[in-house]
């Protein structure tokens, strides 16, 4: 990371774990709706690169809409695909009290934030097997144009405004990873000055590992 | 040098488990193309895919704009590339099919599609 006009920051952000139940998947109008719990766990990361000494737990409503269920007429749009999640971030401390080198103490505090994102992505790779060979050849054919957008809005403890970013860009995904590049463009003052960018390596466990770590617990 | 052998160590940990690897089969191609036109009637569906099917668990199936199975049934994992599922088909009229596939990958991953392809009159 490295914020403008400073030097470059490395390290982990807090580790997070979380839970999904499926509550309901429609494969002909390919859509799916879950409910989970993330915990963002305090201290886990490194405080060079903002992660909090607090935990966050965030109980959370997953969507998912796919439109291969558009009228032939609009075939071309069949790709896209909608993922979104509304959830409440609850921190596990009212407020941080810092104190600084020469003896200041300054409190920061935690409200109860109203997290909100959503993704709009187009899949090249459904666009070839699903809806019309173009003659996309690799690495274009397992390309996903994204735009993605991410909210959050403080409700209590003396603090107000909503922050964000809306992250255009990019995603290969392969057959046992995912690499993607974003900017993260600010959605007012409050959010930050300048754009920035993230690049992201996903792996994919049930792939890499079918026979351990990425077996399904639960089989039917 | 700890941390050396600490790279090491998990970069054969990594090889290990990773060689037991495998990855869902996507379709890379198809012959009649998918969402294509053609002029003549063809004789054979082929569909190639990422990863090794498992010929057993593996089918296709050719329907007409009515939903009926107009493939001969004979669909099977070609037995020197095993990446290409091939369906033998009778003489099409001019008209739109649908093709439907449900593959396992030798991983046990499986994957399901279906797409159109037209024989113009």
């Amino acid at each position: 990371m490295q914020p403008s006009g400073e030097a470059t920051q490395t390290g982990f952000d807090n580790l997070e774990a979380g839970v999904k139940y499926q509550l309901y998947q429609n494969a002909e109008s390919e859509s799916i709706v879950s409910v989970g719990v993330d915990w963002d766990i305090g201290g886990s990361g490194s405080k060079r690169v903002g992660a909090e000494p607090f935990s966050t737990i965030t109980p959370a409503l997953f969507f998912g809409k796919g439109f291969g269920d558009l009228p032939q007429d609009a075939k071309y749009l069949r790709p896209l695909a909608l993922t979104g999640q509304l959830g409440i971030g609850l921190p596990t401390r009212s407020s941080t009290t810092t104190i600084g080198s020469e003896g200041d103490v300054s409190v920061e505090r935690n409200p109860h934030t109203l997290q909100c994102g959503f993704a709009l992505e187009y899949s090249f790779s459904y666009l070839q097997s699903f809806v019309q060979d173009v003659g996309l050849s690799a690495p274009f054919n397992r390309m996903i144009p994204v735009v993605e957008v991410s909210m959050s809005t403080a409700l209590d403890r003396g603090a107000s405004g909503t922050t964000g970013t809306i992250n255009p860009g990019i995603i290969w995904s392969g057959s046992y990873f995912q690499l993607a590049a974003e900017a993260l463009i600010p959605v007012n003052k409050a959010s930050g000055k300048h754009t920035g960018w993230i690049v992201q390596l996903h792996f994919y466990l049930d792939d890499l590992f079918p026979g351990s770590i990425g077996r399904p617990i639960f089989r039917n | 040098m700890r941390r050396l052998l600490q790279q090491l160590g998990l970069a054969a940990l990594t090889a290990a488990l990773v060689q037991t690897a495998g990855a869902h089969a996507f379709l890379e191609r198809a012959v009649p193309a998918v969402g294509s036109s053609v002029r003549t009637s063809p004789t054979e569906l082929k569909l190639w895919f990422t990863e090794r099917l498992e010929p057993a668990f593996s089918k296709v199936r050719v329907e007409d704009g009515g939903g009926k199975q107009v493939d001969r049934g004979d669909g099977r994992v070609d037995a020197a590339a095993g990446v290409l599922l091939r369906v033998s088909l009778p003489p099409l009229q001019a008209g739109t099919y649908r093709v439907k596939w449900r593959v396992l990958s030798v991983d046990t991953h499986v994957s399901e599609g279906d797409f159109t392809f037209d024989v113009a009159p």
